[in-house]
């Protein structure tokens, strides 16, 4: 009769196999080339395509509005945009949104109430989105 | 961006004037809001911190280019919109090892760089025991991407993270919070700023989930797994549907690890002594499951193991939240938050302190110096909604508050013993922390007995 010292070895023995063989297949397994079958995580693209408004034909006699999103140096940009465009179009107005109404210096325009009546006075809209 | 896509929908022609280093992201806003024909004229990188001398400079060179945008530019004719189905996702077919699989969606910009759990047919499945709602389910359009998060997709992605079907309506509960415009999604992921999302989690089904609360429950390891892989999976639908990925077009300047593995957690509720936890602050049913997301930037710990009472402990506090360099230091309108460890919670409330007293006491004394932000306070002076009434007009020592309301300052407790508590301060630009009600499955006792202990 096995002494159970021995019996209790034996078994380990035999765990031990049995891990070290389970480590093998499991590390086999996963280095062996198999089929996938995977789901594309990304989803689709919502898209909606809304056309460009026509341009100016010749900017005299149009009032153009300087949009300025607040981003600091923006506002110089518009300002010197203006000034190069005004010696080409000497009959073209030029409104600096952000000092006839400071509540215009915002990424967030177009979240105000009355956004469609603060942009109705232009013909074209020149905006700074620099950072 | 926005705005000027609006201007030009409303019928009324724009030039948009960009610089080098932002005009993709410019270009991918236009297209995500229908408008991807529209004219930029891009000057070199940067305009901000620049003399004026140079700033305008930069226009000189591209004036004539401003003139065709504005006068003959045309673009291209419109075409249909071709997303009409959105369920179920397309399926490939990969032979290869799991290190293959790996490698082929790091190549398609669909995981993080980190290994992934390949999302089978049969991973997908098993995921979506986790929710009641169908797979075709549409969750929401993913800013900046404007990708579909359909039920099956944001299941594909949980599997990719490691998660369980149980975390599954934690996670669609967090997405739904932050696809609420009060967030500013479209913002927090294409900014400069290093902005991550921080999520608290409120309820029963923190510990039913094993969501970590105590001890490091800000980090990983052993009994820790729901927040990592829930903050894996919230970050990973970020960056794959709705591709906010940088450099582009997520331009964070250095981003953070949080932009990995989102900062999610669970309120310590058994710990906070006011039994007053940020769910019932928020107004929800005491016993409710919620999640919270915080646009967070980088936190800030509060290290005070010497006070010895609220009043001196809050004057660590206030002083640690008093930082000109924080967004919400100079755009009000946000909240800010406050995860105070247990240990510095009880020594509060033993001094008889409620939160709405730390919330007076913190918007009273945390406060900036008006010679210390001018600069910034001039930038953004009358500004619709962020200059308070107060603030006008400030002389060089006024003392500016960091946000505009003493309601806005978020209290949670969380974390284990030690004298550390935490300040996370907001990107702020309109966004705000939204809170939502986790809906929990008809199997939700058989889920919870999935999870190993």
């Amino acid at each position: 009769m096995r002494s159970p010292r021995r019996l209790r070895a034996g078994l380990v023995w035999l765990a031990l196999t049995a891990l070290v063989g389970l480590c093998f297949s499991a590390a086999v397994l996963a280095a062996t080339p198999q089929e996938w079958k995977l789901v594309v995580p990304e989803g689709k693209v919502f898209v909606q395509h809304f056309e460009l408004s026509p341009r100016v034909a010749d900017l005299n006699g149009k009032t153009i509005g300087l949009y300025w999103n607040g981003k600091p140096n923006g506002d110089e940009l518009l300002e010197r945009t203006a000034e190069l465009l005004a010696q080409k179009y000497p009959q073209a107005k030029f409104v600096e949104m952000w000092k006839t109404n400071p509540a215009t210096k915002t990424y967030y325009l177009f979240q105000q109430k009355d956004f469609k009546s603060i942009i109705k006075p232009y013909d074209l809209v020149i905006s700074s989105v620099c950072d | 961006m926005r705005s000027t896509v609006e201007i030009e929908k409303a019928g009324i022609p724009t030039v948009a004037l960009t610089t080098t280093e932002f005009v993709s992201l410019a270009k991918a806003a236009a297209q995500a809001n229908g408008m991807g024909d529209l004219p930029f004229v891009v000057v070199p990188h940067p305009v901000g911190g620049l003399k004026e001398a140079e700033v305008r400079a930069k226009i000189d060179p591209v004036i004539d280019e401003i003139i065709y945008a504005a006068t003959q530019y045309k673009g291209q004719k419109a075409s249909a919109d071709q997303s009409a189905e959105y369920y179920p996702a397309p399926r490939i077919t990969v032979t290869g090892t799991v290190e293959d699989v790996n490698e082929l969606l790091y190549r398609n910009g669909w995981t993080d760089g980190l290994p992934i759990i390949p999302p089978t047919e049969e991973r997908v499945q098993y995921l979506l025991t986790g929710t009641d709602r169908s797979p075709s389910d549409i969750i929401g359009i993913v800013p900046p991407r404007m990708g579909v998060a359909t039920v099956e997709t944001v299941a594909a992605v949980a599997a990719m993270a490691g998660c369980e079907p149980a975390y599954m309506p934690v996670i669609i509960a967090a997405l739904e919070a932050m696809l609420d415009p009060a967030h500013n999604w479209q913002a927090l992921t294409t900014t400069t700023n290093p902005t991550a999302p921080l999520v608290v989690v409120n309820g029963p089904i923190v510990k039913q989930l094993g969501i970590g609360y105590g001890q490091g429950c800000l980090a990983g390891g052993p009994g820790l797994k729901a927040n990592v892989a829930i903050g894996r999976a919230i970050n990973l639908i970020g960056d794959i549907i709705g591709g906010s990925k940088p450099p582009d077009p997520d331009k964070s300047t250095h981003g953070q690890t949080a932009n990995v593995i989102a900062m999610v957690f669970g309120e310590n509720e058994d710990a906070n002594p006011w039994q007053q936890p940020l769910s019932v602050d928020r107004g929800f049913a005491r016993d409710a499951n919620t999640v919270s997301v915080f646009p967070a930037e980088i936190p800030t710990n509060i290290n005070d193991h010497e006070s010895e009472s609220a009043a001196d402990f809050l004057k660590i506090v206030a002083n640690t939240m008093a930082v000109m360099g924080n967004n919400n230091a100079y755009i009000w309108d946000t909240d800010v938050m406050l995860i105070l460890s247990p240990e510095h919670a009880a020594m509060i409330a033993k001094d008889g302190w409620t939160k709405d007293d730390v919330r007076r006491y913190l918007y009273e004394f945390a406060r900036i110096p008006y010679y210390v932000g001018e600069r910034k306070y001039k930038t953004w002076y009358n500004v619709e909604g962020r200059i308070p009434r107060w603030a006008v007009p400030p002389s060089a020592d006024s003392l500016m508050p960091i946000i505009n309301n003493w309601k806005d300052i978020q209290i949670v407790v969380a974390g284990g013993s030690g004298k550390h508590s935490i300040y996370v301060s907001s990107f702020a630009a309109k966004s705000r922390m939204v809170t939502k009600e986790i809906r929990l499955p008809a199997n939700w006792n058989d889920l919870v007995k999935t999870l190993k202990p």
